[in-house]
């Protein structure tokens, strides 16, 4: 028997590990490769393997399915997120290139991926168990907050964390005057 | 029913792993995993052996879990065209509504 399935299982576990990663600060150096690992990772799953077993093939099949409609709905969305107005200046030509993204996103979904053909009670069923985890995660973070602070003196920030400080400060002031 | 209960021993198996990559993944000087993992394999635990009792005779730990995991990834991606949805209604709210 090949150990091909594992593939899959990785891939799903470097998107989790990349984008956890990746939305740590820029003082920690891992930050960098986190999406481009979490890109990898995507690959990875949706270039399924051999020897899934059932409940398995059908949610790589889900997984290839979501991601045609899916990852150009996300680009669609940042790119609207940058057109949008702030402070009543809007960039229409990215609100345009965003919407036409986004509403080819919805057509495809709809016309290839049968999207709300699912059964509904799997996916209630998955979000309480995920809200269960969530809700004892909660908990766990309360019990550990609530506990008292160690004496250990924190480290002081490297030069490279001076640096990059010193750099947003020196921006976000540099706006301010311009303003 | 026994699917559901499946359904729903892999949602806890699935929140679990998530939390424990993520710790794992983001950890740093200043954390404090400790109380974070125990919960988490704790949950993690009650999450398998549900899977164990409610799947074939037979099965080992790593065939429940793959089983009734994989059914828990089906049912979290298929309520992503409903996120899409809220998403797509977010975007219109930022791109036409007023900016005070």
């Amino acid at each position: 028997m090949t150990e091909w399935w594992l593939q899959w299982w990785i891939g799903l576990f470097m998107v989790v590990c990349g984008f956890s990663m990746g939305r740590m600060g820029p003082a920690f150096s891992r930050s960098k490769i986190g999406y481009p690992l979490a890109l990898f990772g995507l690959a990875l799953a949706f270039f399924s393997p051999e020897g899934l077993v059932d409940n398995e093939i059908m949610a790589s099949s889900t997984l290839n399915r979501t991601l045609y409609w899916a990852i150009p709905g996300l680009v669609g969305c940042y790119t609207l997120s940058k057109g949008a107005p702030i402070y009543n200046v809007t960039k229409p030509a990215l609100l345009l290139a965003g919407w036409s993204i986004v509403a080819i996103s919805w057509y495809v979904m709809l016309k290839y991926s049968e999207p709300f053909t699912h059964e509904i009670t799997s996916t209630l069923v998955t979000i309480f168990g995920l809200l269960i985890v969530f809700v004892v995660h909660i908990m766990a973070v309360r019990f550990v907050e609530s506990r008292p602070l160690s004496d250990e003196t924190v480290e002081p920030l490297s030069e490279s964390e001076k640096t990059y400080v010193t750099t947003v400060l020196s921006r976000n002031l540099k706006n301010m005057e311009d303003q | 029913m026994a699917e559901i209960i499946l359904t729903l021993s892999g949602a806890l198996v699935l929140g679990s792993l998530l939390v424990l990559i993520n710790i794992f993944s983001a950890t740093h000087p200043y954390h404090k995993p400790l109380p974070l993992v125990i919960s988490s394999l704790l949950v993690m635990s009650v999450g398998l052996y549900i899977s164990m009792a409610t799947g074939p005779e037979g099965a080992t730990v790593l065939d429940s879990m793959r089983q009734s995991t994989s059914l828990a990834i089906t049912g979290l991606i298929a309520s992503s065209p409903v996120l899409f949805a809220i998403l797509t209604l977010l975007m219109v709210r930022i791109s036409f509504g007023r900016n005070h």
